[in-house]
């Protein structure tokens, strides 16, 4: 009684390690038997292997082990095979392994089963057979684990950063550029005066002819910057460092208009003498020259070589 | 300030009077050179001396010799040649061996008017007692010192030919000529007259049409006339760019240039400038009469460096850039 209790836990022990009890024949005789699954408890995303392994004592060509199929699996599909044969020699004694291995794939969640397998084999010796059945292995399938992110998509993630990059700088300057032409147009748009016009302008704003406390000299000085600037301009002439009697050369050189010219002189020396001698002067000469320069702006006519005639103001 | 111009302009028209009188006696000897007597007439109401520099034969010592023709003045030409002594020019002390006394022997450089022909032939202790003369317009022999006679007037030429066995003018010494004139060629019509009126056998002269009282009282006229502020600060300006020519946006001068024009040239500027004016009949300055005169007070006064005389650009030319260059008021 006390026999079969030990050879009854014992078999419950191999049967929840997975392996299977030597068969009656004897401890030394015949082929023992094991099945395991690593790990038992398998992400879906994962695999898992199962090993059956044949061990027994002797050379490997002591049993004749009929081939087997493929062991039956439940909520798993079986993507890979292996086999293995080993040899080797334990305290003296010679023992023979042969190994297979099933690579299993979760198909869904939950609990996932590998049916035993039956070997048959034979002594070669004695040629007496034997049978044996594999333990049913179980697995259980856990949810999926995250998948590690492949070098490949960081590659592609900067990738594209660095075109959405160089994509938005060049989209910046496009905007940039049309930003700056808009301006410009706009700026063209709003210098569309002529010389005379912007120089009209100078001269109102310069001389007040209006002021009770006008200062006849100085605005005579300004009256005639005004002017030289604006034939400087007009003619393309050096007149701000020239003297007044230098202005007639130049502007003749120039193709100034004569009466142009003569206006020009006329102003410039009621000016000189305004500016230089000390003296004076009466607000009606500087009312004349005033005249004579807003005339000069209003109607003035084009130089005779006409290159200047189309000439605005930047 | 209102000035009275108006009674500046009556003394300028009343006492410039001479002007046409002794340009048409001048004129009577000399073709052309009007730009040379304007200048020598400059120096004479601004109380300035002038270096003339032409080579031969232009009629620089002819000028000068009509000039003081036409003046009633004394007119000493002094011939410099590398063996001339200072006695030679500004006189010296003689023994007298009857009255065992020494006497004075004044130089010809008592007179009103001096020629100091071909000045850089003669070395440098000659050059120092005439220019010393210049400035302090006495001199002194001996122990005692002798003011030289009013108007008195120093008018130097020099050869720019021929420099060998000159002793050229060092800077500080051309300094003190108010003006330093370069004289040109007689033009093709000028040269015809110049040959036709000195082939003739009674060569015209110059006859005495001004009295040295009159020079003087003009002199006196040129001082009144009326220079504005804004002329002065011109003339500072123009000299002011001689020396930092980056501030009137001259750049490219100011490696060409080693030494800037002196205080004499503001000073002698506005006096020349005052004298143009006067010339002008007009009793104001204004910038013309500082752009016709700047060169001629300038050009001895800019002292360029190496670099500029490796590229042939002359003092001239750095003082036209500067003309050209500062703002008219």
């Amino acid at each position: 009684m006390r026999i079969f209790r030990i050879a009854a836990a014992a078999a419950i022990l191999f049967s929840s390690l997975g392996i299977a009890p030597l068969q009656a024949q004897g401890e030394e005789e015949g082929i023992r038997v094991s099945a395991s699954a690593a790990p038992t408890e398998v992400p879906q995303n994962r695999t898992a292997v199962v090993t059956i392994r044949l061990e027994w004592a002797g050379d490997l060509d002591r049993y004749e082990i009929t081939r087997f199929e493929n062991p039956l699996v439940e909520n798993l599909s079986i993507i890979g095979t292996a086999s293995a044969n080993q040899v080797q020699v334990v305290g003296g004694l010679k023992i023979a392994r042969q190994e297979y291995q099933y690579t299993v794939r979760p198909d869904g969640l939950g609990m996932a089963y590998v049916d035993g397998i039956v070997i048959r084999y034979a002594d070669r010796e004695t040629g007496k057979e034997y049978r044996l059945n594999s333990s049913r292995l179980e697995l259980k399938v856990v949810d999926p684990l995250p998948e590690p992110v492949s070098r490949l998509w960081l590659v592609i993630l900067a990738a594209l950063l660095f075109i959405a990059l160089i994509a938005w700088s060049l989209l910046r300057r496009i905007r940039a550029r049309r930003a700056e032409a808009e301006r410009l147009a706009r700026e063209r748009l709003a210098s569309q005066v002529t010389l005379e016009q912007k120089y009209g302008e100078r001269l109102r704003a310069e001389v007040e002819l209006r002021a009770p406390d006008l200062d006849v000299n100085a605005a005579f000085g300004r009256l005639a910057g005004v002017l030289r600037r604006y034939l400087a301009e007009k003619y393309s002439l050096p007149l701000i460092s020239a003297t007044t009697s230098e202005v007639r050369g130049l502007m003749t050189e120039a193709g100034a208009d004569e009466r142009v010219i003569e206006n020009a002189l006329a102003v410039l020396k009621s000016a000189d003498v305004a500016k230089f001698s000390g003296a004076a002067q009466i607000r009606s000469e500087l009312e004349r020259a005033y005249t004579i320069l807003e005339g000069m702006l209003g109607t003035d006519t084009a130089p005779r070589g006409g290159a200047e005639s189309a000439k605005k103001s930047d | 300030m209102n000035i009275d111009i108006q009674a500046i302009q009556a003394k300028i028209e009343r006492e410039s009077a001479f002007v046409e009188k002794i340009t048409a006696e001048v004129g009577k000897v000399i073709v052309g050179q009007s730009y040379m007597i304007e200048r020598l007439l400059i120096g004479l109401l601004a109380d300035g001396h002038i270096l003339l520099e032409g080579v031969p034969g232009l009629a620089k010592t002819m000028t000068v010799k009509s000039l003081s023709a036409a003046i009633k003045t004394q007119f000493q030409r002094i011939q410099f040649t590398p063996d001339l002594l200072p006695a030679d020019i500004i006189g010296t002390m003689i023994y007298d061996q009857k009255s065992g006394s020494f006497s004075t022997k004044k130089g010809p450089i008592f007179s009103n008017l001096v020629l100091a022909d071909e000045i850089n032939r003669s070395p440098a202790k000659v050059q120092s007692a005439l220019l010393e003369a210049m400035q302090e317009r006495q001199v002194t022999i001996g122990d005692t010192t002798f003011p030289l006679p009013a108007p008195f007037l120093v008018l130097a030429t020099q050869n720019p030919i021929e420099q060998e066995g000159t002793y050229p003018l060092p800077e500080a010494q051309v300094d003190r000529f108010m003006l330093k004139l370069s004289v040109g060629y007689p033009d093709r019509n000028q040269e015809l007259e110049i040959m036709r009126r000195m082939t003739r056998v009674d060569l015209p002269e110059a006859g005495a049409v001004v009295t040295p009282q009159e020079i003087i009282n003009a002199r006196r006229a040129v001082h009144e006339v009326y220079i504005d502020p804004k002329i002065e600060n011109y003339i500072v300006d123009i000299v002011f760019a001689t020396r930092k020519p980056k501030e009137y946006g001259l750049d490219e001068l100011a490696d060409l240039i080693a030494y800037g024009a002196s205080p004499r040239a503001s000073i002698y500027l506005s006096m020349a400038s005052k004298a143009h004016a006067f010339l002008s009949r007009r009793g104001y300055v204004t910038p013309e009469d500082i752009r016709s005169i700047a060169m001629d007070v300038l050009r001895h006064r800019v002292i360029i460096t190496y670099e500029a005389e490796a590229e042939e650009i002359t003092a001239e030319d750095v003082v036209r850039k500067i003309i050209n260059k500062v703002e008219v008021p």
